[in-house]
C-alpha cells in the first residue's frame, strides 16, 4: 500500500515536470515564430498599421522609448494576433460579459460603442463658437442636425440592465442652447420611433444608410430639402466588420452596406477633392468595398474639404460642417442644392470666411454624431478662425 | 516590465530560460553573471530613466553593507556582542539616505523609479543583516549586487531578506524538481494575474468612477476591488516565486490564502508575508517589542502601522489605511474578548469585511472620496440597495466572480492534486484545462494590447 502511494506520487511528479516542460516548450516555439515570421504592415481585423520592429539608437535606449517600441512591435506582430482577440472575445461572450473595452456586447450580434460623458468646458466653447458663427452670418438659413449613438436609440439591442449615459439628454441640452437663428430639426424623435429598424450598423459605431434616411426625412424642411424625394436603395456589401468588431476582435456579426440614389430626379455631379485634385461623377468608392472598413465607400473617407457640383439650378450653396456620420447623409441632398461643400474641421486648417465668399454658400448645416461633437474642439477651433484675419487662420493647432 | 506582458513571457524570459539552461550545470558562476546581466536589462526595459537612480542606489547600498561588515571584521564583533560605535553610524548613515531617496521620489513630483519601494527594502534589508550579523558572509559586494538585483523579486517583491537568500547565491543545489515546482507556480500566478485579476480592473475602473451608485453596486465595487487587489498582487507574487524557483532559489511564500483568515493579526500573517516580516525584522524587535511591556508595545505597533500605511502610498489615505489596521489588531489583541471562540466562519466574514472596508482607502483618490464612497455603501446615493445598475454588474461578471471566489481558497488546488494523482485519465483532462486557460491567458493578453485609433476612423 505504501509502495503503491510512493508509485503514485512518483509518477505524478514526472507528470508535472512534463507539463512544465510543455509550458517552456510552447513558450519558445512562440517566440521563435514571432522572431521568424516577417512583419506585417497592417491589421485588416483591427483595420490599423501594425508597429514595426524598432530602431536601435542610444537616445532611445536612455528615454526609454526603444523598449517601450519594443513592446508595442512585438504585441502588435504576435503570431495570429487576430485569432487570439477572437478567442478572447469568444470567452468574454461565453462567460456572460455584458461589456469589454467600452463596447457594449448586445443582443442579435449588436456591438454598441459605450457614450462618455460630455466635458461642460468645452461644450460651453463649441456652443459659443457656434452662436457667434450664426450671428456674423446672418443672413445664411442654419440648421443643427446631431446624432446620437447607437446605444442610446437602439436601446433594444442592449444587454439588459445596461447602465448607458444619457446622451440624448446632453445633445439636447446642447441644441437648447443654440441661438435661435439656427433651426434644430427633432431628429432625436424620428430615430427614437423607428428603433426597432436597423438604424446603426451592428459592427460599426456609424449609422446605417437607412438612420441617415430616417433624419433625412425628419430634418428635411428645415434643410431645404424635400422629404418626399423617392430614392431607389441597391445593396453593395453584405460582409461588412466595423470598427466595434476591431475594437472586441468579434468576427461572427457582419453588415450589409446600402448606398440610395434619387429615383425622379435625373442629376448628374461631380465631386472635386481640392487636396488631391481628384474628380469623380460618383460620391460612392467601389473599391472601399474590398478594404477592411468599408464605411469608406461614402467619399473614400474623411477629407478637410470635399466639393460637389450639381446640374441643379437654384442658386442655393451648402456648406456642412461635419464629421463621418456626414458621408452617408449627404446621398439624400444632391438633389436640392447647386453646389455642397463638406468642410471636417478635424482635419481643415485654412479661413473659413475665404471658402464661404468663394462657394457662395446660402445654407449651413452642423452635422455630428454626439460623440464627436460633444468632445471635439476643432469645430470651435475652425469658426473661431474665422474671426481672425485671413492668412493666420492656418496657425498650429491639435 | 510586467511578467504577464506579451513582451516579458514570449521575449525576455524566453531568451533568459534558454541561455540559462544552455550554460552547462558545471559553471554555475557563469549562470549567475547571466542572471545578473538579465536582471539589469528587465529594469532597463521597465524604466530606463531612472537607471541611473537605480544604479546609484544598488552600489551605494553594496559599498555601504561591504564597509559595514568590514568594520564589524576590525572589531572582531560576533553575532551576540553589542555593535560598535563606528558600525552603527555607518548603518544609520546608510538607512537614512535610503530613505531620504525613497521620501524624496515618493513626495516629489518626480517620476517613482519602478520598484524603489520594493529594492530599497531589500537594500536596507542586507545593511541590517550584515550589521546585526545574521549572515555568515559579513557583506560581500558581489553578492549583495546579485541579491539587490534579482529581477524575479526586483520591481513587486516579495521583499526577500538577506539572510534567507545569501547562502543560496553561495550554495545552490539545483534539482528536476525546482523547475517543475517553480514552473507550475508560474504558471498558476500568471492564470490569477492575468485570468482573474486584469478582468477585475476595467470593471472597478468603470464602478468606482461613478459619483452616485446603489448601495449594493457600491458593495459589488468593493468586493471586486479586493479581489482584483489579492489577484494581481499573489499573482505576481506566485510568478515571481517561481521564476526564482525555475533558477533555483527557494523563496517563502508572500500570500497564504489572506481572505480564510480569522482575525486581523492572522490576516497578516497571510497577506503580503514578506512586507510584515520585513517590518517585524527591522522595525519591531529593534524597537523592542513586545518585551518591554504592554505601554512599549502598543507605541511600536503604532510606529509599525503607520510606515507599514506609508510605504504603500504618499497619500494620506495611506496613512490612514495603516492606522485603520494597527486599531484594529491593537482591539483584537487587547480589547474584544473571546475573538477565538467565536466559529471561524463568523471570524472570516468579520476579517474579509474589515479588510475589505479598509480597501476602500486604496481605490478612492483621497479621504473625501474615501468617506464618500462609504456613505454611498449606505445609500447615500439615494438610489436604494439594488438598482438596474447593480443587476447588470452582477450578472454580468458572474463567472469571474465565481471563480475568484473558489481560487481564495485551496479546493481548486487541492481537486487537481487529487486528479492528477489518480490516473491517467486525470491527468489527460487536468493537461487539457491547463492548455485552455494557457490559451485563454495569451488570448487576453494579446487583447489588452488592442490600441485604440477610434478617434480618426469617426
Amino acid at each position: 500500500m505504501a509502495g503503491n502511494l510512493h508509485q503514485r506520487k512518483r509518477s505524478r511528479r514526472i507528470y508535472l515536470g512534463n507539463l512544465a516542460r510543455g509550458f517552456f516548450l510552447i513558450l519558445i516555439i512562440i517566440m521563435i515564430l514571432n522572431l521568424i515570421i516577417p512583419d506585417r504592415d497592417y491589421s485588416e481585423g483591427e483595420n490599423r498599421s501594425l508597429a514595426k520592429r524598432p530602431a536601435f539608437s542610444p537616445e532611445a535606449l536612455a528615454d526609454g522609448d526603444f523598449f517601450s517600441d519594443v513592446d508595442t512591435w512585438y504585441s502588435d506582430q504576435f503570431v495570429l494576433r487576430d485569432s487570439w482577440m477572437n478567442l478572447r472575445f469568444t470567452a468574454q461572450k461565453l462567460q456572460g460579459k455584458k461589456e469589454t473595452d467600452g463596447v457594449y456586447i448586445g443582443k442579435d450580434g449588436y456591438l454598441m460603442g459605450r457614450p462618455e460623458e460630455a466635458d461642460a468646458d468645452r461644450n460651453r466653447r463649441t456652443i459659443e463658437a457656434v452662436n457667434a458663427f450664426a450671428v456674423s452670418h446672418k443672413n445664411m438659413h442654419m440648421t443643427a442636425v446631431v446624432v446620437p449613438a447607437a446605444a442610446c436609440i437602439m436601446t433594444d439591442k442592449l444587454p439588459d440592465n445596461a447602465p448607458v449615459y444619457d446622451q440624448i439628454g446632453a445633445i439636447r441640452n446642447f441644441t437648447d442652447q443654440l441661438d435661435d437663428t439656427i433651426s434644430v430639426p427633432d431628429v432625436i424623435s424620428a430615430l427614437q420611433d423607428k428603433s426597432s429598424d436597423q438604424l446603426y450598423y451592428k459592427t460599426d459605431h456609424h449609422w446605417t444608410t437607412y438612420g441617415a434616411y430616417t433624419a433625412y426625412v425628419a430634418a428635411a424642411n428645415d434643410i431645404g430639402a424635400d422629404a418626399s424625394e423617392r430614392y431607389m436603395d441597391y445593396t453593395v456589401s453584405d460582409s461588412f466588420q466595423g470598427t466595434m468588431a476591431s475594437r472586441t476582435g468579434c468576427r461572427s456579426s457582419k453588415d450589409t452596406i446600402d448606398v440610395c440614389e434619387p429615383i425622379e430626379t435625373d442629376l448628374q455631379y461631380v465631386v472635386t477633392y481640392p487636396q488631391t485634385g481628384e474628380k469623380s461623377a460618383s460620391i460612392f468608392k467601389r473599391e472601399s468595398l474590398n478594404q477592411k472598413d468599408q464605411y469608406e465607400v461614402f467619399f473614400g473617407g474623411n477629407y478637410p474639404t470635399v466639393e460637389i457640383q450639381t446640374t441643379v439650378n437654384n442658386g442655393k450653396s451648402l456648406l456642412i460642417f461635419k464629421d463621418s456620420f456626414a458621408n452617408s447623409f449627404v446621398q439624400f441632398l444632391l438633389p436640392f442644392y447647386e453646389r455642397i461643400t463638406m468642410v471636417d474641421p478635424r482635419y481643415y486648417y485654412d479661413n473659413i470666411d475665404t471658402l464661404m465668399s468663394s462657394e457662395k454658400v446660402t445654407d449651413v448645416l452642423f452635422l455630428y454624431s454626439g460623440d464627436t461633437l460633444l468632445d471635439d474642439q476643432n469645430l470651435a477651433d475652425t469658426l473661431e478662425a474665422a474671426k481672425e484675419p485671413s492668412g493666420s487662420a492656418g496657425g498650429n493647432r491639435k | 516590465m510586467s511578467f504577464s506582458s506579451i513582451s516579458f513571457l514570449f521575449l525576455f524570459m524566453g531568451l533568459v530560460c534558454l541561455c540559462y539552461w544552455l550554460i552547462p550545470r558545471q559553471y554555475q558562476t557563469a549562470k549567475l553573471v547571466l542572471l545578473f546581466v538579465a536582471g539589469l536589462l528587465f529594469y532597463t526595459w521597465g524604466d530606463a530613466k531612472a537607471l541611473p537612480v537605480y544604479l546609484l542606489s544598488v552600489l551605494f547600498n553594496c559599498f555601504a553593507g561591504a564597509e559595514i561588515g568590514e568594520v564589524l571584521d576590525e572589531e572582531g564583533t560576533r553575532p551576540g556582542d553589542p555593535r560598535p560605535q563606528r558600525a552603527k553610524v555607518r548603518v544609520i548613515f546608510a538607512a537614512a539616505a535610503d530613505l531620504a531617496v525613497l521620501a524624496l521620489f515618493k513626495y516629489s513630483a518626480l517620476a517613482m523609479p519602478v520598484g524603489i519601494s520594493f529594492y530599497t527594502f531589500s537594500a536596507m534589508s542586507y545593511l541590517f543583516d550584515v550589521y546585526y550579523g545574521r549572515t555568515e558572509d559579513r557583506g560581500n559586494f558581489l553578492t549583495a549586487c546579485f541579491y539587490i538585483t534579482f529581477f524575479p523579486k526586483l520591481i513587486s517583491g516579495p521583499i526577500v531578506e538577506y539572510k534567507d537568500m545569501a547562502e543560496q547565491i553561495d550554495y545552490r543545489t539545483l534539482s528536476s524538481s525546482d523547475f517543475t515546482i517553480g514552473t507550475t507556480k508560474f504558471i498558476a500566478g500568471l492564470f490569477k494575474k492575468v485570468l482573474i485579476a486584469d478582468n477585475f480592473q476595467a470593471l472597478v475602473a468603470d464602478i468606482s468612477g461613478k459619483q452616485t451608485m446603489a448601495a449594493g453596486t457600491a458593495w459589488l465595487c468593493m468586493i471586486y476591488y479586493s479581489l482584483e487587489l489579492y489577484f494581481d498582487f499573489s499573482g505576481y507574487s506566485d510568478m515571481a516565486i517561481g521564476l526564482a524557483r525555475i533558477f533555483g532559489f527557494q523563496f517563502d511564500e508572500n500570500f497564504n490564502y489572506p481572505y480564510l483568515s480569522q482575525g486581523l493579526t492572522d490576516f497578516w500573517r497571510r497577506w503580503h508575508i514578506s512586507l510584515g516580516r520585513w517590518f517585524r525584522d527591522y522595525v519591531y524587535i529593534p524597537l523592542g517589542g513586545n518585551r518591554k511591556g504592554k505601554q512599549r508595545q502598543i507605541i511600536n505597533l503604532c510606529v509599525v502601522w503607520i510606515l507599514t500605511g506609508v510605504w504603500h502610498g504618499s497619500t494620506l489615505n495611506f496613512v490612514f489605511w495603516g492606522i485603520y489596521h494597527g486599531c484594529l489588531i491593537m482591539l483584537e489583541r487587547f480589547v474584544v474578548p473571546g475573538v477565538e471562540r467565536w466559529p471561524a466562519a463568523v471570524r472570516i466574514f468579520f476579517t474579509d469585511l474589515l479588510v475589505g472596508i479598509g480597501w476602500i482607502f486604496f481605490f478612492c483618490p483621497g479621504l473625501g472620496a474615501s468617506v464618500h464612497f462609504m456613505g454611498q455603501m449606505f445609500g447615500a446615493g439615494g438610489l436604494g440597495f439594488v438598482n438596474k445598475e447593480t443587476v447588470y454588474y452582477f450578472t454580468g461578471n458572474l463567472v469571474l466572480l465565481v471563480a475568484a471566489v473558489i481560487c481564495c481558497g485551496p479546493g481548486l488546488k487541492k481537486l487537481n492534486a487529487k486528479i492528477t494523482a489518480s490516473g491517467q485519465a486525470g491527468r489527460v483532462v487536468s493537461t487539457v484545462l491547463v492548455a485552455l486557460l494557457f490559451a485563454l491567458t495569451i488570448a487576453y493578453m494579446v487583447g489588452s494590447t488592442y490600441h485604440s485609433f477610434l478617434y480618426f476612423t469617426f
